[in-house]
């Protein structure tokens, strides 16, 4: 039977020989991943019902990325927990505080998530891996059910098929295309359902694109209600093709497909609510800002880095800006000292956070005040989401968020000097 | 068996659009993880009808437009909801909210075409959430709907995660012994 690339991968993890949309499956993860703030709550549930253990612990990886410098003393006590349930539970995988980096980028960087593989992990912003053709299923408050039973019933969703045509236009990006999609996708222009569904990119434009790129688009579609995002396989560790790297039949069966010609994008924001609000940059450019972020988990590669290193080149922060950058991983911050980049930036004015999620895990570092705008690239920007509630939260590409930090409003990086860059 | 899935309450009605966060439950709460209903009850739909907790009962149902419960898929308004056995009928919710109410054992019926135009707020309805049958008891109109499907029942009545976590515990009680 033909199958699409999300349905070969859990029909292999749920030992079945093929499976189609609707059917209930209880796929074995290779890996099941959770981050400090869900810890203790899911202990807490499993230990109420009466387990002292969970199942696979081999398999379990838990990471610390939301509060990595504990701003708190909730949090230094939440932390404390956490490695004492680390401990109890024996789990196969404890990356603390300033050893791994973010949650949704290291396993892919350590070769612990690879193409191909299946997986649970309590945070919906794992379709990141969807990025190298792994699929990971967000499991969110049913996490103790995979841990305690070692896996969960799982709905075999439809895929809606994305065909990605033509080439970027000099200074916009891949985050750019995902706000524009996710608008259009949630106000049905598209014609197709986006509710629980796969999409995966497919087409030449794929072939080129850079990972940090795929992980922004995976990323930013996700906080629609997507249940998952899927590239062709590729290996960032330069790993050669083997039998667990899948994609979609020829004849695949796909509830949508639709093809995008990137040509044609400009560059976009998503305004104050959330990513799908997506609009063209020119409705807000000049919009003074007091704050400015890059990284989290859909942004914070070495290229996205780089992107913001060639605008910054020579500049300084603007005087009314606060300039936050937070490498995913501690591989990306050391890359990033070791090539001059974090040098240059904290020439030019810019406050470099330690890896994790930075100011979009609840503005647990780097929050903003009552009143506060700020432009960056958080994984989501409902209000209260980097501190003040009445703190208005623009989001945008690399380039747009570095360019309008220098400026000190939101500026369109086509206008820049460095409009021609390859981003 | 048709009693725990039948019931007769107060409609209380929302509109299209009504989030989780900041709609069902006051956003505060979100990030503190609270998860204690006695906390979480007080606050319920705080930011979309201030007085609307003063009305719930227990036993009441949530009758919603399209998208109820959208936006980040938390649980801490479906857990006060669920304190308060009170159920949800809507047009449309997301895949993880339904997913997230299976869980918790809250009973939803999420394929409504109509129903904010049929109920009223403040109408005394009787729902069958097997059959889907919604009858208004003023006048005695009745309209059906589908109903909740019969595996997802089966989870909410084995009391959905924690019910099924103990069903798994029973058959392997190893889990039970600290290392």
């Amino acid at each position: 039977m033909a199958m699409t690339m999300a349905e070969k991968i859990l029909a292999r993890a749920s030992g079945l020989a093929s499976v189609k949309p609707g059917d209930v499956i209880t796929p074995d993860p290779a890996l099941v991943i959770l981050h400090d703030g869900y810890v203790e709550t899911a202990h807490k549930i499993l230990t109420e019902v009466g387990y002292q253990r969970i199942t696979n612990p081999e398999r379990v990886m838990i990471i610390v990325d939301h509060q990595v410098i504990s701003t708190t003393p909730r949090a230094i006590e939440q932390a404390r927990n956490n490695r004492r349930i680390g401990a109890q539970w024996q789990v196969g995988h404890y990356y603390d505080a300033g050893r791994g980096g973010h949650g949704h980028i290291y396993p892919m960087e350590a070769g612990l998530v690879t193409p191909g593989m299946f997986l649970f992990a309590y945070d919906m912003h794992c379709t990141n891996f969807g990025a190298i053709g792994a699929y990971a299923m967000r499991a969110g408050p049913d996490i103790p059910t995979v841990l305690g039973t070692g896996t969960m019933w799982t709905v075999v969703p439809h895929t809606l098929r994305v065909n990605l045509v033509g080439k970027f236009r000099p200074g916009v990006h891949a985050r750019d295309l995902g706000f524009k999609l996710s608008s259009d996708l949630a106000a049905g222009v598209l014609g197709v359902e986006f509710d629980y569904r796969v999409v995966e990119f497919a087409g030449p434009a794929t072939k080129s694109m850079p990972l940090a790129s795929r992980v922004a688009l995976c990323n930013t579609l996700t906080e629609l209600g997507v249940i998952n995002t899927l590239f062709p396989p590729m290996s960032p560790l330069g790993s050669a093709p083997d039998a667990n790297w899948v994609e979609s039949d020829a004849n695949a069966h796909f509830e949508g497909d639709i093809t995008l010609d990137l040509s044609e994008l400009a560059p976009q924001v998503a305004l104050p609510g959330s990513p799908e609000k997506a609009a063209d940059i020119e409705t807000v450019i000049g919009k003074r800002i007091d704050h400015a972020y890059l990284g989290a988990c859909g942004s914070s590669m070495y290229d996205d880095f780089k992107i913001a290193a060639e605008i910054m080149r020579g500049q300084k922060v603007a005087p009314n800006v606060r300039f936050f950058m937070v490498p995913g991983t501690v591989a990306i911050a050391k890359q990033l000292a070791d090539e001059g980049l974090t040098q240059q930036f904290m020439d030019a004015g810019a406050i470099i956070l330690p890896p994790g999620c930075g100011p979009c895990a609840g503005g647990v570092g780097g929050p903003m005040g009552p009143g506060e705008v700020s432009i960056s690239t958080a994984a989501t920007n409902g209000a209260g989401r980097m501190g003040a509630k009445d703190s208005e939260c623009y989001l945008g590409s690399p380039a747009t968020v570095a360019l309008s930090a220098i400026t000190g409003g939101i500026s369109d990086p086509r206008q820049s000097a460095f409009a021609d860059m390859a981003v | 068996m048709s009693n725990l899935w039948r019931g007769r309450g107060t409609a209380h009605v929302l509109g299209d659009n009504v989030p989780h966060d900041g709609g069902v439950i006051n956003f505060r709460f979100i990030p503190l993880r609270i998860t204690d209903p006695n906390e979480l009850i007080p606050h319920l739909f705080d930011e979309v009808d201030p007085t609307l907790k003063t009305r719930l009962k227990p036993g009441d149902f949530i009758v919603a437009g399209d998208n109820f419960c959208c936006g980040k898929a938390h649980t801490q308004g479906l857990i006060a909801l669920k304190a308060l056995n009170i159920r949800i009928l809507c047009q449309s919710m997301p895949y993880r909210s339904f997913r997230a109410a299976t869980g918790l054992a809250l009973a939803a019926m999420v394929q409504c075409d109509g129903i904010t135009s049929f109920v009223r707020d403040g109408d005394e309805i009787d729902v069958d959430f097997a059959t889907g049958e919604v009858v208004r008891l003023a006048d005695g109109e009745r309209r059906t709907y589908p109903g909740i499907a019969p595996d997802i029942r089966t989870m909410i009545e084995e009391g959905g995660m924690k019910g099924l976590l103990a069903k798994h515990l029973r058959e392997h009680p190893e889990l039970a012994e600290a290392y």
